[in-house]
């Protein structure tokens, strides 16, 4: 229905991330361009949604991204990156 | 002469029919989200193994073993009922349909001539019905009488032909208390023709006026008008939601759009809303659905939403989507009762004139609310969401 009905906020997107060996982020690629993680803040992990058909199991980083921004960033179980727009 | 179309266990038609189940199989509805662990209508195949409406689950599965059972979706049933009635009134019939959601009766002798008999007449309400769904249409001069002829599927003209085709059924199938039909049991009374020939003065002594109704319901002389339904200006509107919502804010706001674009579609057609029913798709597969009368007709989406928003709170399980499906009919300009408003009022007025404002400007953006979704939800995507800004 277009802008006419509901639309979820914060969708999620995928994302191209680097990770270091021990499976922390290291870079993300964001407008075509590799920008190097210079701090992550917070992970935590999210186990949700487990009595549906599609159960809900992802690793959070809120990392900040060169030259600065900040920027949330999950790893699905089967290991591909998302982040919400 | 009055005209009944039949459809016994039509609700249960239709789900087996939605389940893609056999009605020979021994199936029957289930419980309700919610509602105690109780089955409703079942097939014959099912009732000859011994399961009956308003048995426990337990009960019903211990009994037959192989019983199936379906999730009722009155609102399926109720838009299936809606389409006969909507077929039978195509023929010219003031229609009343029945509570029970599976009879419809209408008055036939205005309708003979304009057929070309009785028997096209017959013949084009049959074709009303849904095909294999097991249909009947019975002819009697009274409401009672025909509905029992529809059972049998004949045609009775006089009142004592009637009188004749009752007396050999079952008393038990007149419309009395469970009183009277214990009374009538001990008096070893047992079918309607005995009931007919009851001396009135007996009948009224020991089961008063009911019991003197349902004697001439069993002569064939019960005086009863049909009251048909005035045919509603439907309006509808719906809204499905990308993955099942639960969250009570969020199917507020979403009820709220659609009780706003009912009342402004009534308002364009020149009407007002007088009643709507609120339907919604559960997660489950079943449906739950809520009629809500309006005191008066009215265009005012804040009173509508009134009415219908706290019923939201009866919903049993999580929505897939939700439905509004109003009667327009009401009288024009309704709801415009207030002279002065108040200062809440004529700050949403304000604000409205200012959003048509904003809408009319050329490449203007949509507005748009921010609605709460799942507030304590721990995934983003689920805890807010953007809906259109209705003033």
């Amino acid at each position: 229905m277009g802008t006419r009905a509901l639309r979820g906020l914060a969708a999620t997107h995928p994302v191209e991330v680097f990770t270091s060996p021990d499976g922390t982020p290291h870079a993300v690629m964001q407008d075509g361009r590799r920008r190097l993680v210079v701090a992550v803040r917070d992970a935590w992990r999210v186990q949700d949604r487990w009595w549906t058909d599609e159960p809900v199991d992802r690793s959070y980083f809120d990392v900040v991204i060169e030259p600065g921004r900040p920027a949330l960033i999950f790893r699905e179980r089967v290991g591909e990156w998302f982040t919400h727009a | 002469m009055l005209i009944t179309a039949l459809i016994p266990l039509f609700p249960l038609r239709i789900a087996l029919i939605e389940a893609r189940m056999a009605w020979d199989d021994p199936v029957a509805l289930g419980p309700a989200p919610g509602a105690p662990q109780v089955i409703g209508p079942c097939t014959p195949s099912a009732w000859a193994h011994g399961v009956r409406p308003g048995l426990r689950v337990g009960e019903a599965l211990a009994r037959c073993p192989g019983l199936d059972l379906v999730v009722p979706d009155p609102d399926t049933a109720r838009a299936a009922a809606e389409r006969v009635t909507l077929r039978l009134e195509d023929l010219g019939a003031a229609v009343e349909p029945g509570p029970d959601g599976e009879s419809w009766v209408f008055e036939g002798d205005g309708l003979v001539r304009m057929h070309g008999g009785i028997d096209p007449l017959l013949r084009r309400a049959r074709a009303a019905l849904p095909v294999g769904a097991g249909g009947r249409i019975g002819v009697a001069p009274t409401p009672f009488a025909s509905r029992e002829a529809a059972r049998a599927g004949v045609i009775i003209h006089h009142h004592d032909e009637a009188r004749d085709f009752l007396a050999p059924l079952p008393a038990s199938r007149l419309p009395l208390s469970r009183r009277s039909h214990e009374a009538l049991s001990q008096l070893g009374i047992r079918t309607m023709g005995e009931v007919a020939a009851l001396p009135h003065a007996s009948v009224l002594d020991r089961l008063g006026a009911e019991g003197v109704r349902a004697r001439d319901m069993a002569r064939g002389e019960e005086i009863a008008h049909i009251t048909p339904r005035v045919p509603p200006q439907a309006v509808g509107e719906e809204v499905s939601f990308q993955e099942s919502i639960g969250a009570l804010p969020a199917l507020e706001a979403a009820l709220r759009i659609l009780i706003a674009r009912i009342a402004e579609r009534a308002r364009t057609r020149g009407g007002s809303v007088r009643a709507m029913v609120v339907r919604a798709r559960l997660e489950d597969g079943g449906s739950w659905t809520r009629a809500v009368a309006l005191r008066e007709a009215t265009t005012d989406s804040r009173r509508i939403g009134i009415a219908s928003l706290p019923h939201l709170a009866e919903i049993p399980a999580p929505v897939t989507s939700l439905a509004v499906e109003a009667d327009a009919g009401g009288p024009p300009d309704a709801g415009q009762m207030a002279m002065v408003h108040t200062p809440d009022e004529e700050r949403m007025r304000r604000a409205g004139a200012a959003l048509a404002q904003v809408r009319a400007a050329p490449g203007a953006a949509p507005v748009l609310r921010l609605v709460e979704m799942e507030p304590w939800s721990r995934l983003p995507e689920r805890t807010w969401a953007l809906g259109p800004y209705e003033a």
